[in-house]
């Protein structure tokens, strides 16, 4: 028995406890206890110990994690959705392709001799998706509408490819003034969209050739020959529905300012040549430098990724009126709120960076969001986003 | 009575005995309660892809969920990415949950195995930890006199000595001192009242090492609360 006292049977004593022994170790412990108060008063503190930890609480639940969570489910649910939603485009794609080799053929059976040469209602000199060439074709439902009524069919509308009015005032006027700077001559501005020339007025197609370069503009001599390179870019500006001609010189990125507007809070993602910015109502914006997209999920109520995103942002540490330097990297996060006059006139900062973990949740969640859902849909409306926006 | 034995009597009190199961923790359903028979209606829509009566789960399991993830990782902010993930595996594996076990016990145990899996994750770091307190074979093996002077002395453990509050304090923040292996299994066995195979199985451990991790554990968390440990 001075043996056992020795060697004190810690491990037995912990299984002892656990009622994990087999009959005979137990009984060999039981014994080992009788005789060994020490290892009496070491069971008792595990036994203790247990019961103590048993009743610990944990810190409370942040109370962002469940809009984090919800983001994180929704994006989840997103990248489903984007991958149901490329299957049914491509067998819609191949449908609308199938169609329109069958009426190709058909017509060039019976009217090739006779038939006048047809006039390409957009000319798409890089050929940026796969739509150009039947587009160029001229018949049937155009495949771009075929797209329209899928992406609508699913859920999603694009503002303002199919509603541009080129007469249309612009509501921020710095649209007009665009135009005047890239036209100043008063000649109407070519209209293009990633390397894409967009459709114009028919009088204005039949009385220019296709390719004009826009006139020269003082101090813009790069933006000039961007045009006729074909390098412009689309600036597609919800409010007013406007196109006007942009190129990489020209382009100054949207002001976040005039983005809080009454379209409530904005959430701002500023990282090097680009900008984000996620509104209220589920707008999404993209400016950068010679592109502009605004896009909006076509639902009653909004993107419920973007709500989320909005709820984690209202549970920041909020500093307000007091933009601080809260970079991570060069991106900022930062929630733009609208201001009344007192406090425009008072000069108050349009927003606040978020700071910390919220800061970088958001960020993760507004390029992730942009990744999956937006920047495909982005894509199709304004043409081919610019390679820093992908890159991480 | 002295402030030492009411306190041990206090720890008495709150033996094995009252541990509650897994799945009966607060904010957990118990079988035919009314959460977890309106969690059957939730799981339903979620599985239709109901989105809101998803987040109605996150708001009902959250708490407890939180809670299993916090008691073995012990650091917030790996707790909420664990958490967040133990959700998101919920929601995309709710198809395949068939209703055999309660959707918290379900959800229990999604929780676990992401946060044993994080820890998995930091394996360097844990194996470096775990040198120092493996190789300490003198936990288990070590004579009387080794394990602290009060057994010579026939004094009281320096834990009897301690007042509850004082005694929840200490183990506190030896529990966050412990190698967080060490801790998961601790965690499973007396908080959750896993059986020693259900820990095996759990973290993918033999038996035997699920016995001498437990061992080890409370021997270095039982010097360490007494001042005397790593």
């Amino acid at each position: 028995m001075s043996d056992r006292r020795n060697v004190h049977p810690r491990e037995m004593l912990s299984v002892y406890l656990d009622g994990e022994l087999a009959q005979t170790e137990r009984a060999e412990v039981e014994a080992h206890l009788a005789d060994c108060s020490s290892c009496g008063a070491l069971l008792d503190d595990f036994r203790a110990m247990a019961a103590i930890a048993t009743r610990e609480e944990p810190p409370p639940v942040p109370t962002d994690l469940r809009s984090r969570i919800r983001l994180k489910v929704g994006l989840a649910g997103a990248g489903r959705t984007r991958q149901r939603r490329f299957r049914l485009e491509y067998s819609r794609m191949g449908i609308a392709a199938a169609a329109v080799i069958v009426l190709a053929i058909g017509l060039w059976a019976t009217r090739w001799d006779s038939a006048p040469p047809q006039t390409p209602l957009i000319d798409r000199p890089t050929a940026p998706d796969t739509l150009g060439g039947s587009e160029r074709a001229g018949v049937g439902k155009e495949p771009r509408d075929e797209l329209d009524e899928s992406l609508k069919a699913l859920g999603y509308v694009g503002n303002g490819s199919r509603q541009r009015d080129d007469s249309a005032p612009s509501a921020t006027g710095r649209n007009s003034r665009m135009q005047e700077t890239a036209a100043p001559s008063g000649a109407p501005a070519p209209v293009i969209a990633g390397g894409v020339r967009e459709r114009e007025p028919i009088e204005r197609r039949q009385a220019k050739p296709e390719r004009e370069p826009a006139a020269p503009a003082a101090g813009f001599a790069p933006a000039a020959a961007g045009v006729a390179e074909g390098r412009g870019a689309r600036q597609d500006v919800l409010e007013d529905h406007k196109v006007v001609a942009r190129t990489q010189a020209e382009a100054p990125l949207a002001s976040p300012r005039s983005e809080a507007t009454s379209r409530g809070q904005v959430l701002l993602l500023e990282s090097t040549g680009y900008r984000v910015s996620a509104h209220q109502d589920g707008t999404v914006v993209l400016s950068a430098v010679g592109y502009t997209c605004a896009v909006r999920q076509d639902a009653p109520s909004v993107d419920p990724d973007i709500a989320a995103l909005f709820a984690l942002a209202s549970t920041a540490g909020e500093t307000a009126g007091s933009p601080s330097t809260a970079r991570r990297g060069t991106t900022v996060v930062r929630l733009l709120k609208p201001r009344n006059a007192e406090e425009e006139s008072a000069g108050e900062a349009p927003g606040v960076d978020l700071p910390g973990a919220q800061g970088v949740a958001i960020e993760t969640g507004l390029r992730t969001l942009l990744r999956d859902k937006y920047l495909p849909l982005m894509e199709r409306r304004c043409g081919t986003v610019p390679r820093i926006v992908r890159s991480p | 009575m002295s402030t030492m034995a009411r306190a041990r009597g206090r720890l008495w009190r709150m033996g094995r005995g009252s541990k509650v199961d897994p799945g009966d923790g607060p904010g957990a359903a118990t079988p035919g309660s009314a959460p977890e028979t309106g969690d059957g209606r939730l799981i339903s829509k979620a599985t239709g892809g109901d989105r809101e009566a998803f987040d109605l789960l996150v708001e009902r399991h959250l708490p407890r969920v939180w809670a299993v993830v916090w008691r073995i990782l012990r650091h917030n902010e790996d707790t909420e990415d664990v958490v967040q993930e133990v959700f998101l595996a919920a929601y995309q594996g709710l198809e395949g949950y068939r209703g055999e076990a309660k959707f918290s016990t379900w959800l229990h145990r999604i929780a676990v195995t992401r946060a044993l899996n994080h820890l998995d994750r930091k394996e360097e770091k844990m194996r470096r930890a775990f040198r120092n307190l493996e190789d300490d074979s003198h936990l288990l093996e070590a004579a009387p006199e080794a394990a602290g002077s009060w057994i010579m002395r026939g004094s009281p453990s320096p834990l009897q000595a301690l007042e509850a509050d004082d005694l929840m304090r200490r183990l506190a923040a030896c529990l966050s001192r412990l190698p967080a292996a060490w801790r998961a299994v601790l965690t499973l066995r007396d908080v959750d009242a896993r059986s020693y195979e259900e820990i095996a199985a759990l973290a993918g451990l033999a038996l035997g090492t699920v016995r001498s991790r437990l061992a080890r554990a409370r021997v270095a968390l039982r010097q360490c609360v007494a001042g005397e440990g790593p």
